[in-house]
């Protein structure tokens, strides 16, 4: 009976693979047609010479910044940097630091005290402290608050923000000097969209110098190297596909531009998510199939940006364990989505596509490791079977990342030397022996505890009752 | 069981064909965009060298000699707007309007009614330098103007605003009003320095319409022309319930009639909705209406602080110093409070 099971198992998970990798194609040949009309008209059409700048939308960059001392003044000033974009504020949220986060802006940017409206709109946690304005920079506000998370500290530059467009951006990101100007344009060439993310490559390794990278490099550190495969893979095509089934459900809280109206009508970002930026974007998806709206969400490949991601492996683990947590979180919290047409085709392909391969995946993959080791124990193991789940799992995904590397390198290429282009190819490989099993795990792990916690909040909520 | 492995493998056969099969396309597609991109430059070189032989020889412009590849606006206009703006020869003006009658404006007509974005884009672009206006083309940029993609429509507005007739204007000022956003004012500026008939035009609709989004626009329109030659009584929608339309009005009112401005806004300094309040101290310190001092010091006691800030920050200019200033000039940060919606006060 059981090694029945067992190999009923085997076989459920092997086409659970096999489908999952034909989405994956699916997304694979709808990104190509995108990631080229991007680099298109942002490379060879030089469109952007047709923005006349005096008309285009004034625009904010809300900053949310704790314990940043690193890297906070670089972002800015590669901010500022956005020279074919004229009107620009910048509103940066203090989120209660306790390092020389503030000391750091008051010294680079010359700070002063000034008080600073703002809107009751969204309500905030964490007490404004104190406002301030820069000399250098007429449309620079510093709101120093009480600590509140990431969420509070956007909703309060949201409250403060008077542009009709407001760019979320983290504090250790850097922009290319027409990131902005490349979203923006996005926006304005598709009728009605209301966010528009960005691509986010891994900073770790490049040399920079004052907000502006002097030196497009691939860390030779491995862990952060085999998150730049990740990068690619995810920004390259993974939500670039999803342009035509009407956007995907996670842009990069690193970068994403939104409308301003929008973050308010759908009550701004949950305090209560970790991953605020699925969350966010999983609740406009909703928010607009419900109120039969007819707007869009979208994403550009050419407006690129360039994060530090964690080079530790404790580090990786805390961060996605917190991701994968956020996401099942925001997807439980919008279940109503799933396989229901009201939602078009969000709630009918996207929402379950999300669901069963992206968040419980790794978990049916863990399963499969599982099985591999339970078959091998009652001596039933299947050697056909195993190779070709090593090949759908490991062999399809090393194919895809080396597809979207070569992709990258006709279009966006940002990495000009050989030994990267080569440590990237390379890397496609090393990933599958280690990293993405550790991966798979901290997924796992993190589903689970959401799991048991869920299940702990329901049983104590009916024990109260 | 074989026959399902066999299956399974024949899949994962063809899936890894396909994503082999995206590379190879990648691969071309790539040169493809490099071929077009190089015939695109070579295209504008060639019209380029055309053009500086004409400019030269004070030869007149000919469609039939004009390179073949050229003729598209994506060329087209690239080159004609950098001639516009280093060319300051007296032989361009008249090549100029021929090389719009003649080749920008047709294919404007034919790119304005394509579906995609960058074609109306350069339509519309093709539009602004319109001089002969006909039906067809006041047709066409109205389609523009009312696009729903913004890109599209910004471009349009422009082009309606250099046809200049009634019905686009009014399409114009429609766009404004549905658009908060297009409102401020950097965007306005667009108004500056434009023919009178426009602002005829815009007081014909000001004065037609009834509804508060398109006064508001007109009035925000308005102040972009010179003030004396605006003539049009606000006073009804200085008292207006709509406060977009009060807060507009109040700002046209104080650009066009100094004298008649003081008294309403010295009046509107005791309104109810602090946005008011607000515009009134600005718009009164601009005008440097001294006799309002006495008014203005009131707001020292208002309830919200920053109304009494900016009380205090006029009176200041106006050289006024007391005891009361100070003090609500330097007021404690612990009593700022998120009371109201700044959004209102933002320039939509």
């Amino acid at each position: 009976m059981l090694i029945e099971t067992i190999k009923i198992l085997d076989m459920m998970i092997l086409w659970f693979f096999i489908i999952l990798s034909s989405v994956y194609i699916v997304l694979l040949l709808a990104s190509i047609r995108e990631i080229f009309l991007g680099y298109n008209i942002v490379q060879l059409s030089n469109s952007i010479d047709f923005m006349n700048t005096r008309q285009l939308p004034p625009v904010t960059v809300i900053i949310p910044a704790y314990n940043e001392e690193e890297g906070i003044v670089d972002t800015v000033l590669s901010v500022l940097s956005s020279q074919d974009y004229d009107d620009i504020s910048i509103i940066i949220v203090n989120d209660g630091s306790t390092d020389r986060t503030l000391n750091k802006l008051t010294e680079a940017f010359d700070l002063y005290f000034s008080y600073v409206a703002s809107a009751d709109i969204l309500p905030v946690r964490g007490k404004i402290i104190s406002s301030y304005r820069s000399r250098f920079h007429i449309k620079m506000t510093v709101i120093d608050k009480e600590n509140g998370q990431k969420s509070d500290a956007l909703n309060v530059g949201v409250n403060v923000c008077r542009t009709p467009l407001l760019i979320t951006l983290d504090a250790d990101t850097l922009l290319e000097s027409n990131a902005i100007s490349t979203l923006v344009f996005e926006m304005l060439s598709k009728s009605n969209t209301v966010a528009v993310g960005g691509a986010v490559y891994v900073l770790n390794g490049c040399t920079y110098d004052s907000g502006k990278i002097l030196e497009y490099k691939m860390s030779r550190q491995i862990v952060p190297a085999l998150q730049t495969c990740e990068y690619l893979r995810s920004f390259l095509y993974g939500r670039v596909g999803w342009n035509i089934f009407g956007g995907t459900l996670c842009y990069a809280g690193a970068f994403t531009l939104f409308n301003h109206q929008t973050i308010v009508d759908v009550g701004g970002f949950d305090y209560k998510n970790v991953a605020q930026d699925f969350e966010i974007i999983t609740h406009i998806q909703a928010y607009i199939h419900e109120h039969k709206l007819p707007y869009s969400v979208s994403y550009t490949a050419a407006a690129i940006a360039w994060t530090v991601v964690p080079s530790t492996l404790s580090s990786f683990w805390h961060q996605r364990v917190n991701w994968q947590r956020g996401s099942l979180q925001s997807l439980m919290l919008h279940k109503k989505m799933l396989f229901n047409p009201k939602y078009g085709m969000v709630g009918m392909f996207t929402y379950p596509f999300f669901l069963f391969g992206e968040i419980l995946g790794a978990v049916v993959e863990f399963t499969a490791y599982f099985l591999v080791f339970l078959s091998w124990y009652f001596g039933i193991l299947d050697a056909r079977w195993v190779l070709l789940l090593f090949i759908l799992c490991w062999g399809f995904v090393t194919c895809i990342t080396i597809a979207t590397t070569m992709i990258s390198l006709f279009t966006f290429n940002k990495y000009k030397s050989k030994n990267d282009i080569a440590w990237v190819l390379l890397l496609c490989f090393i990933e599958e022996f280690g990293f993405r099993q550790y991966y798979v795990v901290c997924r796992t792990y993190a589903s689970i505890k959401y799991l048991i916690n869920s299940l702990g909040n329901i049983f104590v909520s009916k024990s109260q009752n | 069981m074989n026959f399902h492995y066999e299956f399974v493998i024949f899949i994962i056969k063809i899936e890894f064909l396909i994503v082999f099969s995206i590379v190879i396309l990648t691969i071309g597609m790539k040169f493809i965009y490099l071929i077009e991109y190089k015939y695109a430059l070579k295209y504008k070189r060639s019209l380029e060298m055309y053009l500086t032989r004409l400019l030269h020889k004070k030869e007149q412009y000919n469609l039939q000699d004009l390179p073949y590849d050229a003729k598209q606006l994506s060329i087209l206009i690239p080159v004609f707007l950098k001639f516009e703006k280093e060319c300051k020869n007296a032989h361009w003006k008249l090549i100029r309007n021929d090389l719009i009658n003649i080749s920008i404006i047709p294919l404007a007509r034919i790119a304005a009614l394509r579906s995609d974005v960058p074609s109306k884009v350069l339509a519309a672009e093709g539009f602004c330098f319109i001089k002969n206006k006909t039906e067809l083309d006041e047709e066409l940029i109205l389609k523009l103007v009312s696009d729903t993609t913004p890109f599209v429509y910004l471009n349009g507005i422009r082009a309606a605003l250099a046809y200049g007739s009634k019905q686009t204007i009014d399409a114009l000022i429609l766009r404004y009003a549905q658009e908060p956003w297009l409102a401020q004012s950097s965007n306005l500026k667009i108004f500056n320095s434009r023919q009178p008939e426009i602002h005829n035009i815009v007081i014909q609709i000001l004065s037609q319409s009834k509804d508060p989004k398109i006064r508001a626009a007109c009035y925000n329109i308005l102040i972009h022309f010179p003030a004396e030659k605006i003539s049009y009584n606000s006073l009804i929608d200085c008292i207006s319930k709509d406060l977009n339309l009060r807060l507009s009005a109040l700002k046209f009112i104080s650009y066009v009639d100094r004298e008649q401005a003081i008294q309403i806004l010295t009046q509107e300094l005791q309104d109810s909705h602090w946005i008011v309040r607000l515009t009134a101290i600005d718009k009164l310190s601009d005008l440097q209406a001294f006799e309002s001092v006495p008014e203005i010091e009131t707001l020292l006691n208002d309830s919200e602080w920053w109304v009494r800030l900016r009380a205090a920050k006029a009176l200041r200019s106006f050289g006024v110093e007391n005891e009361l200033m100070l003090k609500a000039i330097n007021i404690d940060p612990d009593t700022v409070k998120m009371e109201r919606s700044a959004l209102n006060y933002a320039w939509w």
